[in-house]
């Protein structure tokens, strides 16, 4: 009988949790209506889709640890194999939802990221210059560079001296 | 005494059953599709002006297995992003000498603040990725 009743116990509890990612998946899967995001999607699609923005954060990546103003910043993670694939991804699905991209970003908010890190705006410029090298070197369009440097440059003050 | 440690291990199994199934079903982000990379860092020796240095990158970055490059002249230092399947630093490495142009060797970054992506996270990770097969 008490064999029964946690053997309930474990389905129960392994059925839920099958039920609470499956919601979360089909919610993210949901196509959005909205005009604005008609517009966005096409800076995705102007980008180059996932493997394009995925060049794009490895060409930002080496302009970054090549950069003696912020590099030091990076130590860490570049030398840690998974850590260094969890800041690309992170950065992949930022860039990839900034631009309208079919894509989630599933890291830490940018505050609680950077909070203690004592982030100066000359560092957080260096950075921006570092992804605009990167978007240059694509030959992104200055529209659309312009359109993705925007939305993330908002970014700035939940970076910029936490 | 007895019942608790078999209390202790149903509720061990049971949590470790839970993880695997979330590691199996869980939304997987689109950018975990593209190919991994590492990165290799080199200090740099003779790479006088900007245009050796776009001339050498331009070289680098056609390398196979190479995705990205930077060399930076002013810095003295260069950054390979690379397939690890297809190449490694110490190919990277030998491509740089045979260039002719500088000398590379590996940069070792002195200890400082934290890039935002801390151990626990990536350990966590690390094990969902681990744990899954489907």
């Amino acid at each position: 009988m008490k064999l029964k009743a946690i053997t309930f116990s474990v389905l129960m509890a392994a059925a839920m949790t099958v039920f609470y990612t499956s919601c979360t998946k089909s919610s993210d899967t949901t196509p959005t209506q909205n005009t604005t995001n008609t517009a966005a999607k096409t800076l995705y699609d102007s980008l180059g889709g996932i493997n394009a923005i995925s060049a794009v954060t490895d060409q930002f990546l080496t302009n970054v640890v090549a950069d003696n103003v912020i590099n030091s910043r990076f130590a860490a993670t570049v030398s840690d194999s998974f850590r260094l694939r969890l800041l690309r991804q992170n950065l992949i699905e930022q860039i990839c939802s900034a631009s309208g991209g079919p894509c989630q970003y599933l890291g830490k908010t940018m505050m609680q990221a950077h909070k203690g890190m004592n982030i100066s705006s000359k560092e957080f410029g260096a950075l921006v210059g570092d992804l605009s090298a990167a978007l240059d070197k694509f030959n992104v369009s200055a529209a659309n560079k312009n359109s993705l440097l925007t939305k993330l440059g908002a970014l700035e003050s939940q970076i910029v001296g936490q | 005494m007895k019942k608790t440690i078999k209390y202790l291990l149903i509720s061990i199994a049971t949590g470790f059953v839970i993880l695997v199934i979330y590691a199996n079903v869980r939304l997987i982000p689109l950018s975990e599709s593209v190919k991994s990379i590492r990165l290799a860092t080199f200090d740099l020796k003779g790479l006088d002006d900007k245009s050796k240095a776009e001339a050498l990158q331009k070289k680098i970055g056609s390398a196979p297995g190479v995705t990205a490059c930077t060399f930076n002249a002013k810095g003295n230092i260069a950054a390979i992003a690379f397939h690890p399947d297809e190449t490694n630093q110490v190919q990277l490495m030998n491509l740089i000498a045979v260039s002719g142009a500088c000398v590379a060797t590996p940069k070792m970054f002195l200890d400082g603040p934290k890039c935002p992506v801390d151990g626990v996270f990536g350990f966590w990770h690390k094990l969902l990725n681990t744990l899954r097969f489907v």
